[in-house]
């Protein structure tokens, strides 16, 4: 080492902490793995900062040292085959309760609003965040309450391939009535609601179309390589909007506006779950109607009937 | 002090920091009064010692950045791999969101944003962390807007009656005495849940609606005396229903369950109902039947064309 380089390293040693530093370097090297006190004595002799040779009283002053900072570091024994074991240690990811209630609120909040691709963006997220926090009880927290949480992860990234869509495969559904049971179904659109993750599907148990719960698909055991039934996926519906309605509409990612007026607008929408459409176009009220076709527009009168049929024999 | 007890004075002041600086960003002042509160320190630095430490940090590898007299620390002991999207969706979710956090749970969500910054393999600086928590109103609503809301959120704080008055659906205004609770959005509308004394009701205004909004000097009793709704459900509605935050189940049978709901606006619990369809009788008020049964002769009058 020159002259110029000596005087820098001198100075940057006047104004560094060598025991500070010692004890930070001690605290990664047991971070990495499990090591005894001749090991660390050699690790810290190769150092440029710790180069003098250290004594093994220097190395169990600089545990002691640790330990009083709040780190678990096992004693030198048989079982630990004469090496310091770092347990735990107070350097992590520390959030407080209001914290974490803050982060969850805001998953919660925002979950409720964003598509089920960033829903799973956002849960892998905080899955990876939370695992730096090294508290199982919060890890288990986190991860249980998100939406999604009990969605099999192969089952999802099978259903969600492009290539699975349309085919006819074989899947094991929790049905809440029946059990487990063994279905044919031929493979729609994935689309969530309310937290819950649903699969369009044809479904051979009733030769029609329905509507799944993706946390019930329990496995799916054959993927056939012809199916009997050209599935149609969606239809399409028209329908106008008028009314308060009208100023809280947000449209779907299935729906296009086709007219607008001052008072009105005119929607048309691919319906590919029939039963979550429906559900939307009765949270308007009175504030719309069916401009076709038919056979859709007869479905929601009659649904509208049935729910009038329920109070027929009450005097209100 | 045994022998076993003897640990450096020097080694455990920088452990101290270093812990400090993980939990929170600090002015000088503050991280030495830390360390002096602690207990576990009796002398703490002058200037020479604690340039000191963060050099020391620094040659460890720690990156520490100072804005406008606050320390942070860039990196913790170890860094996670966060992507750009990831980033930009929890930049997109923290702004959308800001309108309707309380003060307390923003100060929260910030420090709780500050800690986990230090993880990212590419952080957030300080003043983008800044940025993000500034926005207080989404960017599209005019300066009206903003000011009511802000009105809004310190009426909601400050826990005290309001006069209201908002314009109905048929044009005419209406003035109502209320608790305003909280903000909402839905559909990218902001509405307030108020909670009404005399009707013993909550009510949900979009807050476009309002004309006027002025406080008034007395508290509010509380929502202890909420007329409840009664509703039941049947099929596998009853079997899967999540119950919402003010309800509960009061009977259940084989397939049916029967729930009291207290505390949501009537006028959305209402169309909850009916998108229920059959799975659903609405079992008491009484006048909140009458209406569910006007509304959907009304839909069907549509609906016929009749």
């Amino acid at each position: 080492m020159d002259g110029q380089n000596r005087l820098q390293e001198k100075k940057k040693s006047i104004w560094i902490s060598l025991t500070g530093y010692r004890t930070l370097y001690v605290l990664k090297l047991l971070i990495e793995e499990s090591r005894s006190p001749e090991e660390l004595i050699e690790i810290l002799k190769c150092n440029p900062y710790t180069k003098k040779s250290l004594s093994k009283d220097t190395i169990r002053l600089t545990i002691n040292t640790l330990k009083k900072a709040g780190c678990e570091i096992s004693r030198l024994n048989k079982s630990t085959n004469y090496k310091y074991v770092l347990y735990s240690h107070p350097f992590v990811l520390n959030f407080s309760n209001d914290e974490l209630n803050s982060l969850l609120n805001l998953r919660k909040n925002a979950s409720e609003k964003l598509s089920w691709q960033k829903i799973l963006i956002l849960n892998s997220f905080f899955e990876k965040i939370i695992k730096l926090s090294m508290d199982e009880n919060k890890i288990d927290y986190v991860n249980s309450t998100a939406f999604f949480a009990n969605v099999d992860k192969d089952v999802l990234k099978q259903l969600s391939n492009p290539n699975l869509y349309g085919k006819k495969v074989q899947i094991k559904y929790l049905s809440p009535k029946q059990g487990e049971e063994i279905i044919d179904i031929v493979v729609g659109e994935i689309s969530s609601s309310q937290g819950k993750m649903y699969l369009s599907c044809y479904n051979y148990k009733y030769n029609a179309n329905s509507i799944l719960n993706v946390e019930r698909i329990r496995e799916i055991k054959t993927i056939y390589l012809t199916n009997e039934v050209e599935y149609e996926d969606f239809y399409e519906v028209e329908y106008e909007l008028f009314g308060d309605s009208l100023a809280s509409y947000k449209k779907e990612n299935y729906e296009t506006i086709i007219e607008k007026n001052s008072d009105s607008i005119k929607v048309k929408a691919q319906v590919y779950n029939e039963f979550f459409f429906i559900q939307r176009l009765l949270l308007f009220g009175a504030d719309f109607k069916i401009i076709s076709p038919d056979s859709f527009r007869e479905k929601i009168i009659n649904k509208i009937k049935s729910i009038r049929k329920r109070y027929q024999n009450e005097k209100i | 002090m045994k022998k076993s007890d003897k640990n450096f004075d020097t080694g455990l002041r920088i452990l101290e920091v270093l812990k400090a600086l993980l939990n929170e960003n600090l002015k000088k002042i503050e991280l030495i009064e830390k360390l002096k509160v602690d207990g576990k320190i009796d002398n703490v630095s002058t200037l020479e010692a604690f340039i000191k430490y963060f050099n020391t940090l620094e040659i460890m590898g720690f990156e520490l950045e100072k804005v406008k007299n606050i320390y942070a620390l860039k990196n913790a002991l170890y860094q996670v791999d966060v992507t750009n999207e990831e980033k930009n969706l929890l930049s997109k979710i923290i702004e959308d969101n800001a309108i309707f956090r309380k003060k307390s749970t923003q100060k929260h969500l910030k420090s709780a944003i500050s800690k986990m910054n230090k993880y990212f393999n590419s952080p957030f600086s300080l003043l983008e962390i800044d940025e993000l928590f500034k926005k207080e109103v989404k960017v599209e609503y005019d300066e009206v807007k903003e000011k009511l809301i802000h009105t809004i959120s310190n009426f909601i704080e400050a826990q005290l009656l309001v006069k209201i008055i908002y314009k109905k659906n048929n044009g005419q205004n209406e003035k109502l005495t209320v608790e305003l609770k909280e903000l909402l959005e839905k559909n990218e509308r902001i509405f307030v849940l108020c909670y009404c004394p005399s009707t013993a009701r909550n009510k949900k205004i979009a807050i476009d609606k309002i004309v006027s909004l002025s406080q008034l000097p007395r508290k509010s009793q509380g929502t202890s005396c909420l007329n409840s709704v009664i509703f039941e459900l049947y099929g596998r509605l009853a079997n899967s229903y999540k119950l919402k935050p003010s309800e509960k189940v009061i009977d259940f049978g084989t397939n049916k369950i029967t729930v009291s709901n207290s505390e949501e606006d009537r006028e959305i619990l209402l169309h909850r109902l009916l998108k229920y369809g059959d799975n659903c009788k609405l079992i008491s008020p009484k006048e909140m039947k009458k209406e569910l049964l006007d509304l959907t002769k009304a839909m069907l009058k549509n609906l016929e064309g009749k």
